[in-house]
């Protein structure tokens, strides 16, 4: 579970993250909701320990990140909008090293990557560097990548941006599976299908602040519409009339 | 510890699979030895062809002076001999940088001319030609040796034994030709592991933050639960051992190009130079190199992108090699503490000893180890520090 509390960061003068609160439970896919622009990455760079908060607090799974205790992510896996990989490694050498770096042994790392070769249908590049992967082998390459250390957490930013219809449709049943296993997951997003399609709560944020959190239901009798993107539309507009 | 061996594969896997790294050492340890060798050569075999070079000379008013030009042709000189009295500018326009005009008051024919009055002529030079100042220096030693001869002849003339003029008699023995040919060398090897020091990871190091930066993978790795020093300290290690091979290399391949017959017998250089002095060389420097090391992984830390970070490295590599080439020319205080402590310029002035005595003395050692690796240690903390800030996370 991840608790965010009173979340604040700014940039020299600009508050890229005003006031921001949600929590993320077990077994439940949340949405991440917000324009271009309101805050959503560098609160989950926040939440992932690679930016420090100026105000406010993270708990995962009770446990308060903090950049300079490793321990405290020790349950997360961040797949990033930048996906990172290493290009003169394998895919296969890329996913060791996570899971080496997370402490797993090599029959244990041997076995989870068959296991994620078979979910992620990564035969194919496995053994390839990934220097010139296409957006949805990267994707699925970092995804592994995270995945091996089996994380009670997973933040998943803009996952399946760039990816074609059938690699999206793929990766929307393995967040679906993740979450039946009873994993935590954060999915930040501004694509309405994708959180009509998968969240079951939705995190409101506009201007680094967040509008609220609700039941995916409960979001659209709030906003008495019939579709996640009226919703929201209505819900920022509402918000701009708030701030006047 | 298991993560820093982790961390330290990963890298150094990287940089094996990295070709632009690769190729910037391995041009460097064949390339610079070669290059410095190559100039050895050349330079080599200039004097040697200047040496049988025949220097031609323009003779005026030569008809009053034939023994003196039959004395220079017999010492391998062509005398052009010219007809009219000496003209600057045609001269000038001239293929020739040397002239003597012979005065017309002149009259000494052969050395039982008999004159009581000391003659003189004009040695006119063209500085203008790159040759023209060793030219000048052989003719003037010619002719002051003909000058001598007529003396000794009249002395002769006059039943004095011309030996009575030298006061004193030198004798030159070079006791030390071979240990001159290997400071030779050494200097040489000085100046090959100096620029190896600076420029043998300028690439790797770079590359290992800067590249990691822009090519973002830096990010996902904070995000895993171990400690950001442990990748820093991954990354130094690396890249100090990649200075290390490459200072090796660059000892062991400069030494055997340097040992090999053909190479001696082409650059007329039969140094005793061994592997071990070489390896002593490689011991001096390598504080040196873990100090570039440090103060370019700080460079790429703080830099905000590649070029800058390879900008401010090369104006670093620059810099540092400075200091040793100041050495070089000024009359530096050898057992000053400053002296002894100052990276490069110290690691120069070791060297100096090593050329002379074979020997490094153990205390200048440690001061030019010390004096480097505190340098390096706190560039060193201060990019580690650097590396918990999230500007380290920002590029243009």
């Amino acid at each position: 579970m991840i608790e965010v509390k009173n979340l604040k960061k700014k940039f020299g003068k600009v508050e890229a993250v005003k006031n921001v609160n949600f929590t993320a439970a077990d077994g439940v896919i949340t949405g991440f909701l917000g324009e271009n622009g309101a805050g959503k990455s560098t609160t989950l760079r926040m939440i992932g320990g690679s930016l420090k908060a100026d105000q406010g607090s993270v708990t995962i799974d009770g446990r308060l990140v903090s950049m300079r205790d490793p321990q405290s992510r020790r349950h997360l896996g961040v797949l990033s909008d930048a996906k990172g990989l290493y290009e003169r490694l394998s895919t296969r050498e890329n996913i060791e090293l996570f899971g080496s770096l997370c402490g797993l042994d090599k029959s244990t790392l041997k076995d989870r990557i068959q296991s994620l070769v078979d979910l992620l249908d990564l035969s194919e590049i496995i053994d390839r560097k990934t220097v010139g992967f296409s957006t949805g082998q990267k994707m699925k390459a970092a995804l592994a990548r995270i995945l091996v250390n089996r994380p009670q957490n997973l933040i998943l930013d803009e996952p399946t941006s760039g990816l074609d219809v059938y690699s999206t449709r793929h990766l929307r049943d393995i967040i679906r599976r993740l979450r039946d296993e009873g994993i935590c997951v954060v999915i930040s997003t501004h694509i309405m299908q994708e959180v009509d399609a998968l969240c079951d709560s939705i995190v409101l944020i506009d201007h680094g602040v967040t509008i609220g959190q609700f039941e995916k239901q409960h979001f659209l009798n709030e906003y008495q519409a019939v579709t996640v993107e009226d919703a929201f539309v209505s819900a920022v507009d509402r918000a701009s009339e708030g701030r006047g | 510890m298991t993560i820093l061996k982790i961390l330290i594969w990963k890298d150094l896997k990287d940089f094996i699979r990295d070709r632009r790294s690769l190729l910037t050492l391995v041009s460097l340890v064949i390339g610079f030895p070669l290059l410095y060798i190559g100039i050895l050569g050349i330079t080599a075999s200039k004097v040697e062809s200047d040496r049988n070079k025949t220097i031609t000379v323009e003779m005026f008013r030569g008809e009053r002076a034939k023994d003196l030009s039959r004395f220079l042709e017999t010492q391998g000189m062509d005398v052009q001999q010219k007809s009219g009295d000496f003209d600057k500018q045609t001269f000038l326009d001239g293929p020739n940088s040397l002239a003597i005009v012979i005065p017309s008051v002149f009259t000494l024919s052969g050395p039982m001319g008999g004159q009581k009055q000391r003659h003189s002529i004009d040695l006119m030079v063209d500085h203008r030609d790159q040759d023209a100042q060793k030219q000048l220096q052989t003719i003037q030693g010619l002719l002051t040796a003909y000058g001598q001869s007529i003396g000794n002849r009249r002395l002769l003339l006059r039943g004095v034994n011309p030996a009575i003029t030298d006061g004193i008699k030198v004798r030159l023995v070079e006791l030390n030709q071979e240990t001159m040919a290997a400071s030779i060398v050494l200097q040489l090897l000085a100046a090959v592991l100096s620029i190896s020091c600076f420029m043998s990871t300028l690439y790797l190091t770079i590359d290992s933050i800067s590249g990691e930066k822009q090519r973002q993978t830096l990010e996902p790795v904070f995000m895993l639960p171990l400690h950001r020093w442990q990748i820093y300290w991954a990354k130094i290690v690396v890249c100090c051992l990649v200075a290390l091979l490459s200072l090796i290399a660059g000892a062991l391949f400069f030494t055997y190009i340097c040992r090999h017959p053909s190479f001696q017998s082409a650059v007329g250089l039969y140094a005793e130079f061994s592997y071990g002095l070489a390896m002593q060389g490689v011991f001096i420097f390598f504080p040196l190199a873990i100090l570039a090391v440090s103060l370019q992984l700080l460079i790429a830390t703080v830099s905000r992108s590649i070029k800058e970070a390879q900008g401010l490295a090369s104006l670093l590599g620059i810099g540092g090699m400075l200091p040793a080439i100041l050495a070089s020319t000024l009359d530096l205080d050898g057992d000053s503490l400053v002296v002894q402590l100052l990276p490069s310029i110290s690691q120069a002035k070791l060297m100096e000893g090593l050329i002379k005595t074979s020997e490094i003395p153990v205390s200048q050692m440690f001061l030019s180890c010390a004096g480097s690796l505190i340098v390096a240690v706190l560039a060193f903390f201060i990019g580690q520090l650097y590396f918990y800030q999230e500007k380290v996370l920002k590029t243009t």
